[in-house]
């Protein structure tokens, strides 16, 4: 066994606190090991084409590289070793930079440290063994949570290379936050102008199934090869028959509070939340209909409505509608479950929520919009007036550590300019104030609409921070400081609009759960890497977009939604899919057939096979891997007493060999 | 009755004695927490020695036992939180088979500060590095193992 | 009582139900028993019951693999019957219990220095906490008729005592004595040969790739081997006590033993060899299990 060492300077970011020459010669008298040596950057070309000279000229057959942590660069490495001709099974990286260099200050200390960590990868890549890779085959169909528009737009990726993709909505249509927006930044589009026909497109394409009212249930199975459990909650209205002619919701007596429309406007019991609605059939809400209120009374005496049943010439009204879980298969997976608002009842100075006028960004959207509640004015929500002095405050929840979230939500400043601006379209006496910390207007042509808001649209910037609210005389009174010019400001507004910040749903954490992907202390999706890997996580097959993995706008949200769909058509345009080796094995001479690790398997990957046995001249069960369902988790392992499973990868030779290198 | 590697890690250990500490990571939560630590520079005691497996529930109890018998002064083991174990269930595992380990090592005299275990998150780069500066402190203060013996 | 298990022997291998009975004999001592196999109708006048019947007859059903089998048990027997059962490694069917009401067997250990130090040898330790002298299951149940079988005196009492007991030491005193203690292990494993439960095909203490711990004398490998036991039967022990009986140099496996079935108890409502049904306990878990200990 020639063992090789190759110890990165990773410039100077572990030279600097390890001497890397004392690791290369203390490691290079290692038993085992034949050669050792440093270099720059081992992952650069040159780097790489070092190891592979090394590898030849020194007849190495297995390799140790010491650098950073091996999330970053085993594959890499592994790839360069199999281009030398090394098994890529036979690599193991020593972490001296995460672990060791960036942790440590005193050099004598973090070297000593770096030769011990050389040491535990060399006892275990002399335990390592030539591994082969297996290959499972894909489900070529990819599952897309939320039918927001970057849900939208990933089916329309997809759709579009004719792969089948399915959209799971939770609302009755899709469309998301977007189709409640009334006009876009920095070019004023009409939202609903520039989504409609993206939601025309998926619904009418052969390949996109759309379950609106549904939820995941259940996510099980692994990349190529994921079974979703999918709740369809009752519509009470068959998808199928409906027409969408709007007879049913004329005629329904109930009027209650749209949500949609931040409880500004009445919708009826049975409803489509917008005009545009994806699919157009709409639905029932139970709590509210006279016939399921009447059905749920006590003995049922009341008597039921049933109007929307009786004028629907279609036969869609099914009051007897169901719940539904469907069970369907899919190779990758989209996470587009976007954002919710920041709730900003929190802050006392901004009265805690109970004004009527102090609304938020998405109050006004709706007022804006001309389809909206308000019919595209302005207005007090106390009472009806149009608002004419409208304070807007910015950073509602965003950079706030104590009360809301530490990060900066990156749509508020824009979105709160084109407030301002679409206010004085709206009604050219008005006067808009912002209140902000800095203005953040990072993105094309937005500084210039900032400017032009400012400018053109007189709106009066004030830097600082609003102290109190309060109503007096039928106005909200703002009080608060102009950090700029020291003054103290108190303006009589007739409404005060609150940039309430993006943050996660709260459901994320349930769902993250489902998927085994991570998520952060913000509960926002994790990525798999920050900067390289910005639309992937940890799960191979589950890839993110828009705003479930930090606040986007419409943009990036479209940008990350074509990201992460070719991301998962490149899984689905593979044959099959390569799946690393580092799965359970059964050593079935040691096998007593207990089936432990049966019962303890997380994926159900172990099943029990009766076999023949010669010496005992007679027939026994022993455990079998079910190799595609195998994850490497290596539960099975410790559950069996006689270890006749193991992990190929994390092996319990190459763990105790480890051990004993301590 | 010392096997001649140990004798000889006592003998070099007798003087400055720092403590020594194998820590079983799994991939997916703790060992990304201590990569955090590492990307956000925070410094900690150099005692800990990482074995990085795929799951808290890869960790066999005999690992933990040829650890302390082959001269570690502990042992920690780290996991994702209940909940968040990327096998779903790894770590639950792990915590029954653990619970039993450190009540029968207590029971048999081994300091319970020798064996710790922790749910450290990919995001918790500073409860890492909380939880290796209270472990070195704690091992510190129960002393060499060998010592003991 | 003797007659009535000889002829419920004798009616299973004469109506074949069963191809041989598993019982016991007496010793040439003329005292104690000894484990017997029964073939034939004529052989079942060797039967024999009585409190020296110690010896726990399970680890004998794996050495006639699916042949039907009569097997003589006591209630601490019938539950290590039930685990491996639940652990696939004895088919109910395969073998019929003939369940014996249990008043108590004899301390082995005293019994054979009894006379020269004439010490109470009526019940072992392990019988003085049992609460059941009627099998969790059985096929057929001879039934106690000298005097009706009574549940010992002592089993209302705290079963773990002596565990809490020894709990209570300081940690230097724990480390000390069970270091005495596991010194004198001479690695035997006669522990591990009579334990109803110890069935791998190999034992992890005598695997080479790789070597679990040492397999020289000395208190690293003793220690190992002690803790690696009894983790191996933690959820599984159903305290027949055998291995205790069988140590050649008298270390207290009972006692370590009962430490894990009293945690695994008191943390996790769990008893082994209760249900055939029961999931191994380390191979399941309760998402609300305790994780005080963690950080």
């Amino acid at each position: 066994m020639k063992i090789g060492v190759f110890i990165c300077h990773c410039g100077t970011n572990i030279s600097a606190t390890v001497d890397v020459e004392k690791v290369a010669q203390v490691t290079s008298k290692l038993a085992k090991v034949h050669f050792s040596t440093t270099y720059l950057y081992m992952c650069s070309n040159p780097g790489q084409e070092l190891i592979k000279k090394a590898i030849k000229e020194k007849g190495l057959d297995r390799i140790v590289v010491c650098s950073c942590s091996p999330s970053l660069h085993e594959k890499t490495f592994r790839k360069c070793a199999e281009e030398a001709g090394i098994n890529p099974y036979l690599v193991e990286i020593a972490n001296i930079r995460e672990h060791c260099s960036w942790v440590h200050r005193d050099k004598k200390e973090a070297t000593l440290k770096a030769i011990d960590i050389v040491r535990l990868a060399v006892a275990k890549v002399s335990r390592d063994k030539p591994l082969v890779k297996t290959y499972v085959p894909i489900e070529k169909r990819v599952l897309i949570i939320g039918g927001g528009i970057s849900g939208i737009q990933s089916a329309i990726d997809i759709a579009f290379a004719k792969y089948p993709v399915t959209i799971v909505e939770r609302e009755s249509s899709i469309g998301g936050r977007m189709a409640r927006f009334d006009k876009t930044f920095p070019t004023l589009d009409c939202a609903a102008c520039i989504l409609t026909p993206k939601m025309v497109t998926v619904s009418q394409s052969q390949y996109v199934t759309i379950y609106t009212c549904s939820e995941i249930e259940e996510v099980s199975g692994h990349v190529g090869d994921f079974k979703v459990k999918i709740r369809k909650r009752a519509r009470s209205v068959d998808i199928n028959k409906c027409t969408g002619c709007g007879a049913c919701y004329a005629k329904c007596p109930v009027k209650v509070s749209a949500k949609f429309d931040m409880n500004l406007g009445l919708r009826k019991a049975i409803y489509v939340p917008f005009p545009q609605a994806v699919p157009n059939v709409p639905v029932i809400d139970r709590q509210n209909c006279l016939w399921f209120s009447a059905k749920n009374a006590s003995g049922g005496t009341k008597k039921a409505c049933g109007l929307c049943k009786k004028i629907c010439n279609f036969g869609a009204i099914d009051y007897d509608m169901q719940d539904e879980i469907i069970e369907e298969k899919f190779g990758a997976i989209i996470v587009a479950t976007g954002f919710t608002q920041f709730d900003h009842s929190v802050y006392g100075e901004y009265g805690y929520g109970k004004y009527k006028d102090v609304v938020t960004g998405l109050h006004f959207e709706r007022m804006a919009s001309s389809s909206g509640p308000t019919g595209g004015k302005i207005i007090r929500p106390s009472d009806g007036k149009e608002a004419r002095d409208v304070v807007f405050i910015q950073c509602v929840g965003s950079r706030d550590e104590q009360k809301g979230v530490p990060y900066c939500s990156r749509i508020c400043c824009m979105y709160t300019a084109k407030h301002a601006l679409l206010l004085k379209e709206h009604n050219k006496d008005a006067q808009a104030y912002v209140f902000y910390i800095d203005i953040r207007a990072a993105g094309k042509n937005y500084e210039e609409f900032v400017k032009k808001v400012q400018d053109e649209y007189g709106a009066i910037y004030l830097r600082g921070r609003v102290s109190r609210i309060f109503e007096k005389g039928g106005k909200i009174i703002v009080r608060g400081a102009d950090t700029l010019s020291g003054a103290q400001i108190e303006i009589k507004a007739d409404l005060v609009v609150l940039a309430t910040g993006l943050i996660a749903r709260p459901e994320t954490v349930k769902l993250a759960q489902m998927l085994h992907i991570p998520y952060d202390q913000n509960r926002l999706f994790t990525e798999a890497h920050p900067k390289l890997a910005p639309v992937e996580t940890v799960t191979s097959g589950i890839f993110l977009t828009g705003a479930c993995q930090s606040p986007k706008d419409i943009p990036d949200s479209v940008a990350t939604a074509s990201a992460a769909s070719v991301k998962a058509l490149g899984l689905l345009l593979q044959d099959k899919l390569e799946k690393e080796p580092l799965i359970a094995k059964v050593d079935r001479n040691l096998c007593s057939g207990c089936r432990a690790c049966v019962v303890a398997c997380p994926f159900n990957a172990i099943d029990m096979k009766e076999i023949e046995d010669r010496a005992l001249k007679c027939k026994r069960d022993v455990a079998e891997v079910v190799e595609g369902v195998c994850t490497g988790c290596g539960n099975c392992t410790v559950v069996c007493r006689m270890s006749a499973i193991d992990i190929e990868g994390f092996s319990n030779r190459q763990i105790m060999e480890e051990i004993e290198a301590l | 009755m010392i096997n001649p590697r140990t004798q000889e890690l006592k003998n070099s250990r007798a003087e400055s004695w720092e403590p020594k500490i194998a820590a079983f990571l799994c991939n997916w939560c703790s060992y990304a927490g201590a990569d955090l630590a590492g990307t956000s520079r925070r410094e900690y005691p150099p005692n800990i020695r990482i074995i990085r497996l795929p799951c808290s529930g890869r960790v066999n109890p005999l690992f933990v036992l040829k650890c302390l018998m082959d001269g570690a002064d502990g042992v920690l083991i780290a996991g994702c939180h209940t909940g968040d174990c990327h096998y779903s269930e790894g770590n639950y595992y792990a915590r029954r088979r653990f619970a039993i380990l450190k009540k029968l090592f207590e029971f048999l005299g081994i300091d319970p500060r020798r064996f710790q275990m922790a749910w450290v998150s990919a995001s918790e780069g500073d409860k890492w590095v909380k939880v290796v500066k209270e472990l070195v402190e704690e091992i510190k203060k129960a002393g060499p193992i060998l010592a003991k013996s | 009582m003797i007659e009535e298990l000889r002829n419920k022997a004798r009616e299973l291998l004469k109506t074949k139900q069963v191809e041989a009975v598993i019982g016991y004999q007496r010793a040439s001592d003329g005292l104690s028993a000894i484990p017997c196999v029964i073939r034939s109708e004529e052989e079942a006048g060797r039967l024999i019951w009585d409190a020296a019947c110690v010896y726990n007859l399970c680890g004998y059903l794996k050495d006639f693999r699916a042949k039907k089998l009569g097997i003589v048990a006591k209630a601490c027997d019938v539950r290590a019957m039930i685990v491996l059962i639940s652990e696939n490694q004895l088919n109910r069917d395969d073998v019929f219990i003939i369940g014996m009401e249990c008043c108590g067997v004899v301390d082995e250990k005293r019994a054979r220095v009894s006379g020269r130090d004439g010490s109470d040898i009526s019940s072992a330790d392990k019988c003085k906490s049992c609460a059941s002298c009627v099998p969790l299951a059985y096929d057929c149940l001879i039934k106690e008729k000298r005097e009706k079988a009574k549940v010992s005196e002592d089993a209302d009492k705290d079963k773990y005592e002596p565990v809490r007991k020894l709990e209570a030491k300081s940690l230097s005193e724990k480390s000390k004595s069970w270091k005495d203690e596991f010194k004198r292990c001479i690695r035997c494993y006669a522990c591990r040969q009579v334990c109803p439960m110890c069935y791998c095909p190999r034992c992890v203490a005598d695997q080479f790739m790789p070597v679990w711990f040492s397999k020289a004398g000395g208190i690293e490998g003793n220690f190992s081997w002690n803790v690696a036991r009894a983790m191996h039967l933690a959820g599984r022990c159903i305290d027949c006590g055998e291995c205790e009986r069988a140590c050649p140099v008298g270390i207290p496996l009972r006692d370590i033993n009962r430490k894990i079935e009293k945690d695994i108890k008191e943390l996790f409502g769990y008893e082994a060899g209760m249900k055939t049904d029961a999931k191994p306990f380390l191979a399941c878990f309760d998402k609300n299990d305790p994780e005080d200990f963690i950080k």
